[in-house]
């Protein structure tokens, strides 16, 4: 790394003349575990920490939702577009949001001028794998914290924008790098922790949560995801994951992978911290005969401890790079107290949110193909005729046979949140109907050596669209409606009380429907993509509704037919607010 | 056509658009005009290239120097990660630039040549195949014997790096028959660590990395290259990469690198660093 690109300062700006600067009152922890129920504030990612983007907000309803204007609009600016991936959070009148580039800024909300704007400093030559993207931040008490692409955990003052600590999560050299939300939880022991995961890495890193003290970053502790690796707790070695060995072949859970790269959820009723471990290391499945946990799982962590609670596989031995990060989602299911994910490999799970028992899995998409079904214990049927085959079978240099697998490795749905509302009882979920072309591609390289590789080349099922927002009642499995959309959905979903459904899209639309049979009633074009999610909130007895545009992310950056449906977007790089004027919202 | 009619065509195409960048790969005449060839190679690669205080060093380093000599300008040798595939690196590095910036270089080091992976990355000329590396296995003889097959590791272990072809080979040997002994690393430093302390009886692996790490520690390590039935790749040639409207340049860096090999120069290269010089297969 020769040279270091210019720093520009944090700034302090827009704080012009007559303008009062808001009053700023410390995010507490209880701010933060409420927060799905108070409507004047968005102070955590997924609006509540059990991440269910469900507003009780009913102002905008189905009858005046047409008549929702732009309230404001804020260029996220410099040269520097890409995709703009984060939920932006409000609290006492002023909106933050992270964007491309490991950037920050704080808004005020009446106006859309800017407050402060944050700019890290990355090295030149870093090589995120899957674009320059942030998926936003997290408030405590006056701090705001989020990571970089140099994998670096930053807390900025809420007030300033300037940098109160900073700790590396891992070294970036290592092509370590952190893009998820990171998410605050209460403990006794610790006072509020910030809880993260890790992203990139060599191949065959082993990935981990990790929990630090708000005020100062110290890390308090620190679990492994993958089993025989000991975490710590106070700089001490705690307890081990699983068995050492007991569901890999020989050595490998030693460099088994399973990154924890979006982050996680929090349930304040069983006092458990969800987050999802993506796929094993090696690719190939043939390898590493075995369950391979807790690859492809959802663990369900105490946060005094960082002790596995229990753990759910929803894709053991992968070989369909079906990385299992997806959100989970708790809720309600008729008086149990019940989690919901919707994972990459298509399937759409019910646990049990203190046990992590198996309740039910449906499927959300079409046409699944690596698997019959999951079965009444909970693992899937798998299809060994849609399973990537043994690279040795095929003849030097030649790509062997292929097999078509449904869904494709970006999932039935990927790192775009769903919603769940408490009124229609039903999950939003933005997926993608997708199948991949899996064909044996024996080598590949790495730094110049020979690796094995797989080719993969996704292709769309239906004609007409990939994308399709869909309805499901986790109590029966049934899809109750679907929206469909020509481009990939790659931006989170919001619910509202006054059931409507906010999502965008990458056509750039910002639309609005019917929670209770998916009809469309407002739509308005943003200029660019859609792949972050909206969020809603009160501020002077009006509701507004805020979204980033900016198309980008990993689906522009894989090739193939599906490339087509996104051929001419334009990026962008916009935060739009909406409100439903005060007048209009009285009109009835 | 001619070199030097290709030459002249792609300078007048090229010149009024690239003569603003500097950081954008360039045809020979610019480099020429310049005086600075910028060349790009892995961050954390011996013995090829890794930083040492700062400073790039390791083979390719010296061989980008060597080159640079020869076409009459300073190299300028920028060290850089890797990205999950070589088809990334050569985007970031070749063709692209990285979406952090720091730009592309004129040429790459330490590029595969390889068919079909030229044919999925045409925006980048691929050649100047300047060694052919090997698969080996460094055994200790006294654990092994001097020239074992692959069934001594049925109760010896073997040291090996993840997911690489040796990998792939070692564990699926008869069924999995060598599993349980196969030991695995991420760092290729590990692996020489397991095999110099005796931990593993043999470490399997690409030639010139297993002889630079254990030079490194002073161990002239005994090399064998048994049977290997089934592997996808036993060789492989490691040349460099040019922008697909510089060949001009590539041309002029086959010519220096015919003079190094002739001279020995390139030969010397690899043996300072203790890695035997296993020139390319004359064409067939």
């Amino acid at each position: 790394m020769k040279s270091w690109k210019v720093l520009i300062a944090p700034s302090v700006c827009a704080m012009l003349a007559g303008l009062a600067a808001p009053a700023l009152a410390d995010v507490s922890i209880e701010d933060i575990v409420n927060d799905a129920t108070t409507t004047n504030d968005v102070v955590t990612s997924g609006l509540g920490t059990q991440g269910q983007r469900y507003s009780p907000l009913k102002t905008i309803n189905a009858d005046n939702v047409a008549q929702l204007v732009p309230a404001w609009a804020m260029s996220l600016g410099g040269e520097k577009m890409r995709g703009q991936q984060a939920q932006a959070l409000v609290k006492d009148g002023v909106l933050y949001v992270t964007g491309s580039y490991s950037r920050m800024w704080a808004v005020d909300v009446k106006t859309g001028r800017e407050l402060w704007q944050y700019d890290h400093r990355l090295p030149e030559g870093i090589l995120p794998c899957c674009d320059v993207v942030n998926r936003g931040a997290a408030l405590i008490n006056d701090k705001v914290i989020f990571g970089t692409l140099d994998a670096k955990l930053v807390a900025l003052n809420q007030k300033t924008g300037k940098v109160v600590w900073t700790k590396e999560i891992d070294d970036y050299k290592g092509g370590y790098s952190y893009t998820a939300a990171p998410l605050i939880v209460p403990s006794k022991a610790h006072g509020p922790i910030v809880v993260t995961g890790v992203s990139g890495g060599e191949f065959g890193i082993v990935g981990r949560v990790e929990a630090r003290k708000v005020d100062d970053g110290e890390l308090v502790w620190s679990r492994p995801t993958i089993e025989g690796h000991v975490g710590t707790l106070n700089g001490k070695p705690s307890t081990m994951t699983g068995k050492q060995g007991e569901t890999w072949p020989g050595d490998l859970w030693k460099t088994g992978g399973g990154a924890t790269w979006l982050g996680g959820t929090y349930d304040p009723e069983t006092n458990l911290i969800f987050v999802g471990a993506g796929n094993p290391a090696p690719w190939n499945s043939h390898m590493r005969p075995g369950d391979n946990k807790w690859s492809c799982s959802r663990i369900a962590i105490d946060p005094e401890t960082g002790n596995i609670k229990w753990g759910y596989q929803t894709t053991p031995n992968d070989g369909w790079d079906y990385d299992g990060v997806n959100e989970v989602v708790s809720f309600d299911l008729n008086g149990t107290k019940a989690v919901a994910t919707a994972d990459r490999n298509g399937f759409f799970y019910v646990l049990g949110r203190e046990d992590g028992k198996f309740i039910s899995a449906t499927p959300f998409v079409e046409q699944i193909s690596w698997a019959k079904e999951i079965g009444k214990d909970g693992r899937p049927v798998f299809d060994p005729a849609n399973r990537p085959g043994d690279p040795k079978k095929a003849a030097d240099g030649k790509k062997g046979s292929s097999i078509f697998a449904v869904p494709s490795f970006l999932g039935g749905k990927n790192q775009q949140p769903m919603a769940y509302s408490p009124d229609t009882k039903l999950f939003y979920v933005p997926a993608n109907e997708w199948g991949m072309d899996l064909h044996n591609e024996p080598v590949t390289y790495k730094k110049g050596a020979a690796y094995l590789g797989a080719g993969f080349t996704i292709k769309p099922i239906f004609e007409d669209h990939i994308g399709a927002l869909k309805a499901v009642d986790p109590a029966t499995g049934k899809i109750v409606w679907t929206y469909k959309n020509r481009a990939p959905l790659w931006g989170g979903v919001l619910t509202t009380g006054s059931n409507l459904v906010f999502f965008g899209t990458p056509e750039g639309e910002l639309k609005a429907l019917d929670a209770t049979d998916g009809k469309q009633l407002w739509s308005f074009n943003t200029g660019s993509g859609i792949v972050a999610p909206p969020i809603t909130w009160e501020q002077d007895g009006e509701q507004y509704v805020s979204v980033l545009s900016g198309w980008g992310g990993a689906v522009p950056l894989w090739g193939g037919e599906v490339a087509k449906t996104v051929a001419n977007l334009n990026q962008g790089g916009m935060l739009w607010t909406f409100k439903l004027p005060k007048k209009l919202a009285e009109a009835k | 056509m001619t070199h030097s009619l290709l030459h002249r065509f792609s300078t007048v195409l090229l010149g009024a658009v690239l003569i603003s960048s500097s950081v954008t790969a360039r045809p020979l005449d610019e480099v020429i005009a310049e005086g600075t060839l910028r060349v790009i190679a892995y961050l954390d690669n011996a013995p090829f290239s890794e930083e040492e205080n700062g400073v790039p060093r390791g083979i390719d380093v010296d061989l980008a120097h060597a080159i640079a000599r020869e076409l009459g300008v300073k190299a300028e040798v920028i060290l850089r990660m890797q990205g999950e595939k070589a088809d990334d690196d050569l985007r970031a590095n070749v063709w692209r630039g990285p979406l952090t910036g720091g730009g592309t270089g004129d040429v790459m080091m330490h590029v595969p040549i390889d068919r079909e992976f030229a044919l999925r990355n045409r925006e980048a000329v691929l050649g100047n195949a300047y060694f052919q590396e090997r698969v080996a296995v460094a055994i200790h003889p006294e654990l092994t014997g001097t020239n074992p097959n692959f069934d001594v590791f049925k109760t010896k272990k073997i040291g090996v790096q993840l997911a690489t072809v040796a990998d792939y080979f070692l564990m699926t040997y008869e069924d999995g028959a060598l599993i349980s002994n196969v030991s695995h690393h991420v760092k290729p430093e590990l692996g020489a660590r397991e095999f110099i302390s005796k931990d593993t009886a043999a470490l399997m692996g690409v030639r010139s990395k297993i002889e630079s790490l254990l030079h490194r520690d002073g161990m002239k390590p005994t090399l064998v290259e048994p049977p290997m039935p089934g592997i996808v790749r036993t060789d492989w040639l490691v040349g460099m990469a040019w922008k697909e409207n510089s060949r001009d340049l590539g041309y002029a860096i086959e010519a220096a690198l015919k003079r190094l090999r002739e001279t020995g120069e390139l030969s010397r290269m690899f043996e300072a660093h203790g890695v035997t010089y296993v020139p390319p297969p004359p064409p067939p």
